[in-house]
């Protein structure tokens, strides 16, 4: 939290962060008002606005982080949302890239049209000097008329005098200008403030160069991904081997027993806390008590790929390599009616289905982000699903895993193709901004792993809890069997799955990882394991995904996208049942 | 872009020797003269700097109508190729901006 030290009331109440994308505003937001959110190097990272407060004089200020935008003339969804928040704010902090300033002063020109204080700060300051561009401070706050605050908003240079600055932010009087006016006014700034050497090329933009061409890139593309999974697969595994089996089995395994002696061994309490003991052992996948099988999923299975997925996506981000991979493979999403900058959300959906079809919004049309989102849920395992599929299928041999994963992966390009062909609408063309490389500074990547871990901790472990509960109840309602026979023609008959797998389906609702972890102790074969992974990912969004699905897309979408679901998780599952058969 | 003929340079009554970004080689260099789209993609490129006027280098080659790369001062900005295929250039001598 930054304070200022004058203590005059300003009467400003609400200030906006306001710039192109990817120019770090959420970091000058973090720095500004102490909250955290999650930045990263590729445009449109901060999809929905967040809010916090700083300290103005005595004054409480609340700070909006407004998505990225080029224009205020709405060319998409995130331009509307700005453009309407621009009419609530009393003050505009306008964040300008020091290193694109000719684009970026584009949108300073509208804002400075606007009636509104203005303020610049003119971030990523630290890279205009090896850049050799040379920037007259002074002659640019001349010709803007507002102040300019050079930033470094990754290490916090600048921030306290942008904070003292905003009291001298004015709106000078600057009549409404055509789009063809506004660019001759940047190009007469930009010729008297901006200065550009000759320098050579570095390492990181050679590489940045071969990672969007075709053959190299894709060879880059081909490698980057491989050595990731095997990252995520090496870090999840030992963190599983090492670090969280021995605890579980040595320290937490004797108290587990010791508590089954106190409550008797058997018995409705014992059930729901401890479940079933079998011959003196504790089976924590098995045994289905709160603090077995309850424990054991989250801490146990999935917070260990959860810590090594987010770390590795962290890094791909802050390094700024997913918009290439966005161009690499735009030729291919073009047949799912998609462009290359879906990749991005599909990415985030490795980790949880729920930011993955929030960032469907970078996309531009209702058609692509309906398209997106269905095959994020369809087709897109969440890292605790997975981490839960490498556990348990894992077990049967890793071309078991590797079946699941290939049937996903082709799920998701031929309903792709299917619903490119059958959607309404246009999908528009791919057009976005490559960031160059950057070191992702270790900080950060700490504080957003650490946002993300803590994130899953707090929303995962209540449901999964409540889940072990409610799955305890149900068997002993006797609801369970009841489901197991209606639907057994089904899951039976067409899935060659025993009754009780559909128990598994029902909880897929609440948590996928717990459900998969129900199909363990129906001694299932490797083929019906393959059966039930692929089914109960495709099937039906956990309920955290479905509440955004029906946000984002509205109800008559989301109910088609739920159709394509079954249909497409029953078709696919009777399928891959009579082929393994 | 020997290989395409008369028929991209002439179409769309585009000046001599002129061409369209995605015909453009990879490493050359020209200034765009006009984008030949609607308004809205007019506005589209425009707002993220791409307009008559500009110097522009094409970074990446294009397989199979994949988006093209291109370089103005810092900034590089991907393009898919149908909407390449409308930015009209004036190529530069120079091949290109590298030494």
């Amino acid at each position: 939290m930054v304070t200022n030290n004058s203590s005059k009331s300003t009467g400003i109440r609400k200030v906006l962060l306001m710039g192109n994308p990817n120019v770090g505003k959420s970091v000058i937001f973090s720095r500004l008002t102490g909250t955290r959110v999650i930045a990263s190097n590729y445009p449109g990272t901060t999809v929905g606005y967040s809010h916090g407060f700083m300290s103005l004089g005595e004054d409480r200020v609340e700070v909006i982080d407004v998505p990225g935008t080029y224009t205020l003339e709405p060319t998409s969804e995130a331009e509307e949302i700005a453009s309407e928040m621009l009419d609530t704010g009393d003050l505009v902090i306008n964040v300008v890239d020091a290193t694109n300033l000719e684009r970026n002063l584009y949108l300073t020109q509208q804002l400075l049209e606007r009636d509104i204080p203005l303020i610049v700060a003119l971030n990523i300051w630290d890279e205009t000097e090896h850049r050799g561009i040379y920037i007259d401070l002074d002659k640019l706050r001349e010709r803007l008329g507002v102040p300019v605050i050079p930033t470094v908003a990754v290490s916090g240079q600048g921030i306290k005098e942008l904070v003292t600055g905003i009291a001298g932010a004015t709106s000078p009087d600057t009549p409404a200008r055509s789009y063809d006016e506004r660019w001759a006014a940047v190009g007469g700034i930009i010729s008297q403030v901006q200065r550009i050497t000759h320098r050579h090329h570095t390492w990181r933009e050679r590489l940045g160069d071969a990672s969007v061409q075709p053959l190299a890139g894709g060879i880059i593309a081909v490698v980057v991904l491989a050595v990731a999974f095997l990252v995520v697969r090496f870090i999840g595994e030992n963190l599983i081997g090492y670090v969280l089996e021995p605890l579980f089995d040595n320290l937490w395994a004797p108290v587990v027993l010791r508590l089954s002696d106190l409550l008797g061994g058997s018995g409705f309490f014992h059930n729901i806390l401890i479940g079933e003991i079998v011959a003196g052992e504790v089976n924590f996948i098995e045994s289905f008590g709160l603090l077995t099988t309850g424990l054991f999923v989250p801490f146990g299975m999935v917070l260990p790929y959860i810590i090594s997925f987010y770390l590795v996506l962290g890094l791909f981000e802050d390094v700024g390599y997913l918009p290439r991979l966005a161009v690499l493979m735009d030729t291919l999403m073009h047949r799912l009616g998609l462009h290359g900058y879906a990749i991005i959300p599909s990415m985030l959906g490795l980790g949880c289905n729920v930011p993955a079809v929030l960032a469907t919004r970078i996309l531009e049309s209702k058609r692509e982000r309906f398209i997106a989102a269905t095959l994020i849920s369809i087709a897109i395992p969440c890292a605790a699903l997975q981490a839960m599929i490498f556990g348990l299928v894992g077990q049967q041999g890793a071309q078991y895993v590797a079946i699941v994963f290939g049937t996903l992966f082709i799920v998701w390009i031929i309903l792709g193709m299917i619903i490119n062909r059958f959607a309404q609408g246009f999908s528009p063309e791919l057009l976005i901004e490559i960031p160059p490389y950057r070191m992702p500074p270790w900080r950060t990547v700490l504080q957003k792993l650490w946002m993300r871990v803590n994130g899953f901790l707090k929303e995962a472990i209540p449901i999964i809890l409540g889940a072990v509960m409610v799955i305890n109840i149900l068997y002993t309602l006797g609801v369970f069997d009841a489901i197991a026979d209606f639907t057994a023609p089904v899951v039976t008959g067409l899935l060659g799955l025993p009754k009780e797998a559909v128990t598994a389906l029902v909880i897929g609702f609440l948590r996928k990882d717990v459900a998969l972890g129900m199909l363990a102790p129906l001694g299932l074969s490797a083929n019906q394991l393959v059966v039930g992974s692929v089914v109960l990912a495709m099937f039906f969004p956990c309920v955290a995904t479905f509440v955004v699905i029906l946000r984002e897309l509205g109800i008559v979408n989301m109910l088609k996208s739920v159709a394509i679901m079954i249909a497409t998780a029953l078709l696919v599952g009777g399928a891959l049942n009579l082929i393994l058969q | 872009m020997f290989g395409f003929g008369g028929r991209f340079r002439h179409g769309f009554g585009r000046g001599e020797g002129q061409l369209t970004l995605a015909r453009m080689q990879t490493g050359q260099s020209g200034i765009v003269v006009q984008v030949l789209s609607g308004h809205g993609m007019i506005r589209r490129l425009g707002a993220l700097g791409i307009r008559p006027g500009l110097r522009v280098t094409k970074v990446n080659s294009s397989f199979m109508r994949g988006p093209i790369a291109v370089q103005f001062g810092s900034t590089q900005v991907a393009i898919g190729f149908g909407m390449a295929n409308r930015i009209v250039v004036e190529p530069i001598d120079s091949r290109s901006e590298r030494p």
